[in-house]
């Protein structure tokens, strides 16, 4: 394997843009790109109309390769199980030995892709990761916030998940703007995604308690109601 | 089918019925294990489970055992039984081990599970989508899944029984991933709280801060945040309430200058009573709450101060609330 960093980011299936919190993941993939001197690709899935517009997004947040996956179905259809599979295809392609996931953005909010497409592939897996210390030989070196914050090392070929509001993004110039015109993606049709095996039967809105959003007018009122309600069954 | 019900992090009684009711609720042959540092050395253990369940187990862990070293536990525990789905509660931890072991064994996943239910030989299950805007139901089959519920999920009250829970040593291994050292961090309890106090962008701006928690800690309450916070460095992650941070459900949601993103209201939904405090009365936190107070918080915040240092304090205590 390779000593490069793949980051997936979501692309917007609205106006081809990076998902918002992808930023921060981007950032974070530069940071271990600038620590380990690695060679950083972004890997995207976009609807064919976006293919232009996501490499030059990718490429002026400061990624040396875009791996661009085009296709016509809807990126929103696939279940973890189909979207991690065609995401094992892209890993397997580029060669890395650090793949790097957004927390929520990249997997209509399951949570759960980047762990999936580790335990696929068999490759470690470290969430929650606030700072990385380096790599040595076959081994990363990372803290990770749980409960407490824990220092871990990890065989590598690895999938990180960072904390994205621990690394916002540094501002884009017109500078990266101009020299993301230039660089060339790598394009490659996905085609469909794998057959899923958790199907979306039904959407609607959400079935949530109506509250009442009853105006008061003092903060006397304010206290009385929180400390009656504590004190209620209690 | 038999379930394996999985229980990390910090131990909740509420939580651990939570994820029982969702097991009871498409299997009756329902197997649990709890993982949480803190009682895994009590000399004996129990849980109160509003089923029978099959058998129970606290795993033991030695210092610094890895999500690998568990998920390895969860493994063994589902080979031995001929166990073929999982259960796991609304925690990070889950989360990580939750992925990997569907990864691993290529089955479906789906997380933030709000009901669930049986239909012949599949299982439905509600979750939110498109950051909380819709619920969607999806239907996996029912010879093998992973689904981590979300705290508040809605199942039927039956009667509680207790059962004690048998011991189960975790053992340290040289896998993948090793854990090399743990350091304290700040504690919140946020997921136990009875009262909430929730500390917006409205807060910063209004330079209210130090206020708001003074609020706080005289209510006994237990403070959170929004993300904006946090990215801002005011303060730790350990207090970011929303969707990728704590979910909580306590009987007091107090949000002060909290416009209400949906990514925060992913995170509150479960609380009893929300009150809010916004200077916008039009605001989604307004909308969306039980109560709601329009006001500036650099007058509302030294008033509610003022009130409860105040001699008329106990008068608060005995007064009708609503």
């Amino acid at each position: 394997m390779d000593n490069c960093i793949l980051t997936f980011v979501k692309i917007s299936e609205q106006d081809g843009k990076i998902d918002e919190q992808d930023l921060s993941t981007l950032e974070f993939s530069r940071r271990l790109k600038e620590k380990l001197g690695w060679k950083l690709i972004g890997g995207a899935i976009v609807r064919e109309s976006f293919e232009t517009q996501a490499s030059r997004e990718i490429f002026a947040r400061g990624v040396d390769e875009a791996f661009i996956f085009s296709t016509n179905s809807n990126v929103g259809e696939g279940d973890i199980y189909s979207t991690a599979s065609t995401m094992r295809s892209i890993v397997e392609d580029t060669g890395c030995r650090i793949v790097v996931f957004g927390e929520r953005s990249s997997d209509t909010s399951f949570g759960c892709l980047g762990g999936y497409v580790a335990g696929m592939l068999g490759f470690s897996y470290i969430a929650y990761v606030s700072e990385v210390w380096g790599c040595e030989g076959s081994t990363l070196k990372a803290n990770a916030i749980l409960e407490n914050e824990i220092t871990l090392e990890a065989k590598l070929p690895a999938v990180l998940v960072p904390i994205g509001e621990l690394f916002p993004p540094r501002p884009v110039l017109l500078r990266d703007r101009m020299e993301a015109k230039k660089k060339q993606a790598a394009f490659k049709k996905a085609g469909g995604f794998v057959k899923t095996i958790a199907t979306l039967v039904r959407a609607g809105k959400p079935e949530q308690r109506t509250r009442g959003g009853q105006e008061i007018k003092s903060p006397e009122e304010v206290l009385r109601v929180a400390i009656g309600r504590v004190g209620e069954g209690a | 089918m038999k379930v394996l019900a999985v229980a990390t992090g910090k131990y909740s009684s509420r939580r651990t019925q939570e994820l029982l009711s969702a097991s009871f609720a498409i299997s009756s042959d329902v197997f649990l294990a709890v993982f949480d540092s803190e009682i895994s050395g009590k000399a004996s253990f129990s849980v109160e489970s509003p089923g029978d369940l099959k058998e129970g187990w606290v795993l033991e862990s030695e210092p610094l055992v890895s999500p690998y070293d568990i998920k390895e536990v969860v493994k063994e525990l589902a080979t031995k039984n001929g166990i073929n789905a999982f259960l796991f509660n609304d925690s990070p931890l889950s989360f990580w081990i939750a992925s990997v072991l569907a990864g691993e064994l290529r089955i479906p996943i789906v997380t933030d599970v709000l009901r669930l239910y049986r239909e012949g030989d599949r299982i439905l299950a509600t979750k939110p989508i498109n950051m909380e805007s819709v619920w969607g139901e999806y239907s996996v089959p029912s010879d093998g899944f992973v689904f981590v519920i979300r705290r508040g999920f809605i199942g039927k009250r039956k009667n509680a029984k207790e059962v004690v829970l048998s011991r189960l040593k975790i053992k340290r291994s040289d896998g993948q991933v090793t854990v090399l050292n743990e350091s304290k961090k700040e504690e919140s309890r946020l997921e136990d709280a009875l009262m909430v106090i929730g500390i917006g962008d409205g807060v910063r701006q209004s330079g209210t801060l130090e206020a708001a928690i003074k609020l706080a800690k005289l209510l006994g309450a237990e403070y959170g945040c929004t993300k904006p916070l946090v990215e801002a460095g005011i303060m730790n992650r350990e207090r970011m309430i929303g969707l990728s941070g704590k979910r909580i459900s306590p009987k007091v949601y107090l949000a002060l200058g909290i416009s209400g993103s949906n990514y925060h209201l992913a995170g509150i939904s479960s609380s009893e009573v929300i009150i809010s405090i916004n200077i916008d009365k039009g605001s989604p936190m307004n909308r969306q709450a039980d109560f709601f107070l329009v006001g500036d918080l650099k007058d509302v915040l030294p008033k509610l101060l003022e009130i409860i240092g105040s001699e008329h304090k106990a008068d608060l205590f005995s007064a009708p609330n609503d």
